[in-house]
């Protein structure tokens, strides 16, 4: 059925059409640049700089092997840091997911005495600032020989409570517990009741947050900058690939672009899964 | 439905004992990960900031010194470098930017998004991007793009007349050293990135939110001849109220951290585009035996909750919850 729109209906869609034309052009538009300016000589990006298709094989070539070639610090390649990311991705991205998930699921549905306290704990950690700490938290890990070691950020990344756990409380309260009583007339404790019933049933809103949280990870550059210095992570190299070539724009280009397209992939795949997971939880604090 | 472990299932003290081992043995780690990193981090930074450390390590009591010498940086009668009285003032000016620009347009365009506005698949992915992609490569492109001999924002004004012959005595609208090299428009520069990258972050949780909203609601809104805009702020704002407050909170306090942006396009060395997150994360990396810093974190953490707690509650006064 075709709808028919009022005059101002049409107004506020016209101009909601062209505001996020605008904003949704701009981000394509920097992206070609930068793809295409990847596949560029530095000449032609240089005294060239609107003819945009003007690549060649060689330009590419060039431009991501000495991206991928240059040593962060002297000691790390692209490959390197690949590796670095990963494995910094993944083991905060299963720590930062699974603990918030079972600190969400019991306090969703258990009655104890220190519930509420709990909950006002995770809005506390979202609403004071403290930046400030950092300074402490710095000190503290290196006191632990914990700066610049993987098991230091895994460490600080294994918190249970705050934006995720605040998530899975919603989105467990939502969830029917006919079947975890049926599940404990026929004799099954707890944990298995969460982990056969309960965990199964959060498998898109984990999926999503795990996607999410993975993206934030490898986009990090704030933990690597601070604490993980001597493993370089891609995030945390790029600006020093760009330090390096400064001159070289379309070097640039090739490790953004490489760095980007990781991402890109993870959400175009994912994008359907993480807008209705979403839904399903909603945000309330 | 909540199982009250005190009622349900009464097979006796086991079944309760085995429950509280699941709820306490499974939220131990988090509550000591909280005490640690939350509440021993904060108290330590508390406690240090009425300290000071020699070279060789000694730590020295020096009463409310840090404090004096942090109000004189946040006000401006003492100033080095990063640390100046603009972190304040930048910091506090990032508020108003993401209550009144960066979220209204980020609800607006879910709105238009959730009102099926032609192409909304594509603007739905699509104006989300920015919260995929690094801050880094948004920041070095936009730092590129910029670039005063090879930039393509200044090629292109340039190009149409308005960025000068690219030498000292003819700029044009481009200021000399660039629009991130002079001090008069670095900052305005910084914060026109943070509008372009910063509308659509919480795009998802007020889509989420409006995907949630009762259709019949609007059905009967829509019978009644009322707009789509009269919808959105008499049924839909208000209906995800809980939400748009939950996402404001985060924004403001999240401006008391905000630093990528800075650190980022200036390398973190422009004196007038320091913000409250830069001259501490900076000063960590420079020197994390500075307790002055350790007392700014606290006026930081002190002052921000006020205003935080302060905006919460304004917030909530506002409108009523809901429940559908």
């Amino acid at each position: 059925m075709k709808i028919k729109y009022s005059a101002g209906d049409k107004v506020f869609r016209i101009v909601c059409f062209i505001v996020m034309g605008v904003f949704a052009l701009s981000y394509i538009m920097i992206l070609l640049y930068m793809v295409f300016g990847s596949f560029r000589t530095t000449t032609a990006f240089s005294q060239k700089p609107f003819n945009f298709f003007d690549i060649s094989l060689d330009a590419i070539k060039r431009n991501y092997s000495r991206a991928f070639t240059y040593k962060v610090g002297g000691h790390t390649a692209m490959p390197k840091m690949i590796l670095n990311s990963l494995v910094y991705v993944v083991g905060t991205v299963l720590l930062s997911v699974s603990i918030p998930a079972i600190s969400g699921y019991i306090v969703a549905k258990y009655d104890f005495k220190i519930k509420k306290l709990i909950t006002s704990i995770a809005i506390i950690t979202l609403v004071v600032p403290t930046i400030g700490s950092v300074t402490m938290t710095y000190r503290f890990m290196d006191s632990l020989h914990l700066l610049n070691t993987f098991w230091g950020v895994f460490l600080m990344g294994a918190g249970g409570f705050g934006f995720s756990f605040l998530l899975f409380k919603n989105f467990f309260s939502a969830i029917p517990w006919e079947y975890a009583e049926a599940a404990y007339i026929d004799g099954a404790g707890d944990f298995k009741v969460f982990i056969t019933i309960m965990f199964p049933q959060a498998t898109p809103i984990l999926l999503s947050l795990g996607i999410m949280n993975f993206i934030g990870c490898w986009n990090d550059y704030y933990t690597p900058y601070l604490f993980l210095n001597d493993y370089p992570t891609v995030a945390y190299g790029l600006t020093a690939i760009r330090s390096k070539f400064e001159a070289s724009v379309p070097i640039v280009f090739a490790a953004l672009t490489f760095s980007t397209v990781v991402v890109l992939i993870l959400y175009v795949a994912f994008s359907k899964t993480i807008m209705e997971s979403m839904s399903a939880g909603g945000l309330k604090g | 439905m909540n199982i009250n472990v005190k009622t349900k299932h009464n097979s006796g003290i086991s079944v309760k004992a085995k429950k509280m081992i699941f709820v306490y043995g499974f939220l131990a780690w988090p509550i000591l990960h909280f005490l640690v990193f939350w509440v021993g981090m904060n108290f330590g930074t508390f406690v240090d900031s009425f300290f000071e450390y020699s070279l060789s390590g000694q730590r020295r009591f020096v009463r409310f010194d840090n404090y004096v010498t942090a109000f004189k940086i946040l006000l401006g009668l003492k100033e080095n470098g990063i640390a100046n009285h603009y972190a304040l003032l930048n910091s506090l000016s990032l508020i108003p930017l993401s209550l009144f620009i960066n979220l209204p347009l980020t609800l607006i365009f879910a709105y238009a998004i959730y009102k099926k506005l032609l192409f909304y698949r594509f603007y739905r992915i699509v104006l989300f991007l920015p919260a995929v992609i690094s801050v880094v490569v948004l920041c070095l492109i936009y730092r590129m793009a910029l670039d005063n001999s090879s930039g393509i924002i200044i090629q292109f004004l340039r190009l149409i007349g308005l960025g000068g012959d690219g030498s000292q005595s003819n700029t044009g609208i481009v200021p000399v050293g660039g629009f991130l090299g002079n001090d008069k428009t670095v900052w305005g520069t910084i914060l026109v990135f943070s509008v372009w990258t910063g509308v659509n972050g919480n795009l998802i949780y007020f889509s989420s939110a409006m995907a949630r909203l009762p259709q019949s609601v609007f059905e009967s809104a829509e019978i009644d001849g009322a707009t789509q805009l009269r919808q959105f702020g008499s049924i839909c704002v208000p209906l995800i109220w809980p939400t748009i407050t939950t996402m404001s909170v985060t924004l403001v306090a999240g401006v008391f951290g905000w630093m990528m942006p800075s650190l980022l396009l200036t390398d973190g060395a422009s004196e007038r585009a320091t913000t409250l997150g830069l001259m501490i994360t900076v000063s960590v990396k420079n020197d994390s035996t500075n307790t002055v810093i350790n007392a700014i974190g606290v006026i930081v953490a002190v002052f921000g909750s006020a205003i935080i707690l302060t905006f919460r509650y304004l917030m909530s006064k506002i409108t009523e919850e809901v429940e559908y």
